[in-house]
């Protein structure tokens, strides 16, 4: 009997151009707004992440690869899948985006720079855990692959198209 | 032995209809996959019921959500056909959440017989 949907959880896009990807609630809106009658959140996500980098690249072909592509956006509540996971409170995710910036088409631009920023910090250097080394686990929050099972269940089945509901 | 189970998962099963009766009466719930959803994104949901033949995907996914909003889940021992009847209802019900169990004991008995 909780409300989870909170600053700060990580979320999943289902629909819309990024779906798929993750995104981190920065406000939530339970009640909806003017502009929306509806329940829905503010979120900051990631459109394109860091691609793998080996050892043989160039330089300038690392820091092409190891860029971040971030996204702001109003999402319906229906539209994304809650996780179990959830930023630490340190990254102030309220912060990223606010909903002056993103009346306006520049303040939006602004958002996302720093969302970019940020997700681009965290990834080179991703906060040490309690023992003082950087944490795995943080970066795996943030950017890689999180396998809850009902992900594993979603991509499996919108991948079959002879699967019957 | 197998006798003994059987007549009281038969009698469990009659308790938990009569429970959903007395809701269905004195409660609030919401039928229907939506609605219980949204009621486990705001916090409202005290249990959800899902029927057995509900698909695994819809079940992991109240399951899961049921899991952040620390919210009981019972699995109905019956079909979603019989959801529906034991809800009172001529449709089939697949999944259901129950926002305020009213006069029932629903809420106490069963999260504790799981």
């Amino acid at each position: 009997m909780g409300k989870f949907l909170k600053a700060g959880r990580i979320v999943v896009m289902l629909q819309g151009r990024y779906a798929g990807k993750k995104a981190v609630v920065v406000k939530a809106f339970d009640d909806g707004s003017k502009a929306r009658s509806f329940g829905h959140c503010l979120v900051a996500g990631i459109d394109r992440a860091p691609l793998k980098v080996t050892r043989g690249m160039s330089k300038k072909k690392i820091t092409k690869r190891t860029k971040v592509k971030p996204f702001v956006k109003y999402v319906n509540y229906n539209h994304v899948m809650p996780t179990r996971y959830q930023v630490p409170n340190e990254l102030t995710p309220a912060s990223i985006a606010t909903d002056q910036q993103m009346d306006t088409l520049d303040g939006r631009k602004e958002a996302r720079k720093f969302a970019k920023s940020l997700f681009q910090e965290k990834f080179q250097a991703p906060p040490p855990d309690k023992s003082g080394r950087p944490s795995k686990e943080t970066r795996k929050k943030l950017l890689n692959i999180l396998k809850c099972e009902w992900c594993d269940l979603w991509s499996q089945r919108h991948h079959t198209h002879d699967v019957r509901w | 032995m197998a006798t003994k189970k059987a007549s009281k998962a038969s009698k469990s099963a009659d308790s938990i209809n009569a429970r959903l009766q007395l809701v269905m009466k004195s409660g609030k719930y919401c039928l229907g996959l939506k609605t219980t959803l949204k009621t486990l994104r705001q916090g409202k949901s005290k249990l959800v019921l899902i029927s057995n033949n509900c698909p695994a995907l819809r079940k992991s996914e109240i399951e899961y959500y049921a899991m952040l909003a620390k919210t009981g889940v019972h699995h109905f021992h019956g079909d979603n056909n019989e959801l529906g009847t034991a809800c009172g209802r001529y449709y089939r019900v697949s999944c259901l959440s129950i926002t305020d169990p009213g006069d029932s004991d629903i809420i106490r008995s069963l999260p504790g017989q799981e």
